[in-house]
């Protein structure tokens, strides 16, 4: 298996996919990564709320791009298969 | 040329075309142009009576006239343009300065929003060697054993002093260099086995840049996981990763004349010289948290250094097998 950029293009692309499908309510709360679960104004931020932090601006931010990405992806390869 | 109004004001300057025309106002009307901090000025002397375009005294007696409200040097005399047809000689000649004019800023602009995203002021810095240092240099990642003195010396704030006057420093020319050596080292190698095409050229290429992007991607939400925060930028740590390729060309060399043993005793001896380099090289470079920034910038708090040491381990093991995978299937069997 050819590890090259369209590769990894297409890694990251289901990643991301991946990351924002996680549901706030419905599954993060659940488990214990809740938003609301992980506050304080520590010293230094744990690991595990860092990983929530990313998490959540993953989400925030990449929703609207990764709509376009995806479509251009199917796009290319309805065409190229 | 001079195109300001104060045209009227001073003497008439000595030209070998024509009358003196009347000046257009249009640079007048366009605003200051904003310096970036990496860009040179050449007329950057800021002097506020030329601010406005109105210099009290004439920069210079000649025929090339000063113009203080452009960004760049003058332009030729108009006898180097292309007359027209129809055109006087002077209008042809505030066209082209209009457009010179238009053309400096819109790039400008362009230059000022592209180095938001990749910082290519920055870039020359990391090109300043010469060929000492490089010598110098891979000595070190060939053999960083002995070196005892890894402190880097900075000139500012931020900024380290050239590469070519401290060898610490990160540079960007051994990495190029040795991604270009790779890529043809890696056609050589499939050469002497017969399994050569050209469009392995693009993919070996393709496939190292996928890779380093990948450890660039790791390294930085690893860092940013543990909240370890530094002084590194994303271009000093591209050169620490693209040392790498040293390794793994030496490795496919080694292969090439020993057979499969050779290839492995120097990977694995490239990856543990290339370990202790990184290690040695990035254990002050990265701080743990901006508390222990505040109270003492030379201190570590005891879980930052875990937090280092492991990122610093986690660098050491992406790059060997980085180096593996870039090298391994090019090894005949």
């Amino acid at each position: 298996m050819a590890f090259t950029l369209w590769t990894l293009f297409e890694a990251s692309l289901l990643c991301l996919n991946a990351i924002c499908v996680l549901h706030e309510e419905r599954f993060l709360a659940k488990v214990g990564w809740g938003v609301n679960q992980v506050h304080g104004f520590g010293e230094q931020p744990t690991v595990k709320s860092q990983v929530l932090n990313l998490i959540r601006s993953i989400r925030t931010v990449m929703r609207i791009p990764l709509i376009f990405l995806n479509i251009l992806t199917i796009i290319f390869k309805l065409i190229l298969g | 040329m001079n195109f300001n109004a104060s045209d009227a004001r001073q003497p008439p300057r000595k030209m070998k075309h024509g009358p003196q025309h009347q000046p257009t106002p249009l640079p007048q009307q366009m605003p200051q142009p904003y310096y970036g901090a990496g860009y040179g000025n050449p007329n950057a002397s800021f002097n506020p009576n030329n601010y406005m375009g109105y210099p009290q005294v004439p920069q210079d007696g000649g025929v090339y006239g000063a113009q203080p409200n452009l960004p760049y040097q003058p332009m030729p005399q108009p006898q180097g343009f292309p007359s027209m047809p129809g055109i006087p000689d002077q209008v042809t000649a505030a066209a082209f300065q209009y457009g010179f004019n238009a053309l400096g800023q819109s790039s400008q602009a362009v230059g000022r929003e592209f180095e938001k995203y990749v910082p290519v002021s920055r870039l020359k810095y990391y090109f300043a060697v010469d060929t000492g240092y490089v010598v110098k240099k891979l000595r070190l990642l060939t053999f960083p054993f002995w070196h005892s003195d890894w402190s880097i010396k900075y000139e500012s704030e931020s900024q380290p002093v050239q590469p070519r006057y401290e060898i610490n420093a990160p540079d960007l020319y051994i990495p190029l260099m040795a991604y270009v050596t790779y890529v043809v080292a890696a056609g050589l190698v499939l050469g002497t086995q017969d399994r050569f095409t050209p469009e392995m050229l693009g993919i070996q290429a393709s496939s190292s840049l996928a890779f380093i992007l990948f450890e660039l991607a790791v390294i930085f939400v690893a860092m940013y996981i543990t909240s370890i925060k530094s002084n590194l930028k994303l271009l000093d740590m591209l050169s620490y990763c693209g040392y790498q390729f040293i390794g793994a060309i030496s490795a496919l060399m080694a292969g090439l004349l020993f057979k499969s043993i050779g290839y492995y005793v120097v990977l694995t001896y490239f990856s543990f010289a290339l370990g202790f380099f990184l290690m040695r090289s990035l254990k002050w470079q990265l701080q743990s948290d901006s508390a222990a920034n505040q109270q003492d910038p030379y201190a570590a708090s005891t879980s930052g250094t875990k937090r280092r040491f492991n990122l610093l381990i986690l660098m050491m093991v992406l790059q060997t097998f980085t180096m593996w995978r870039l090298s391994a299937h090019l090894i005949a069997p």
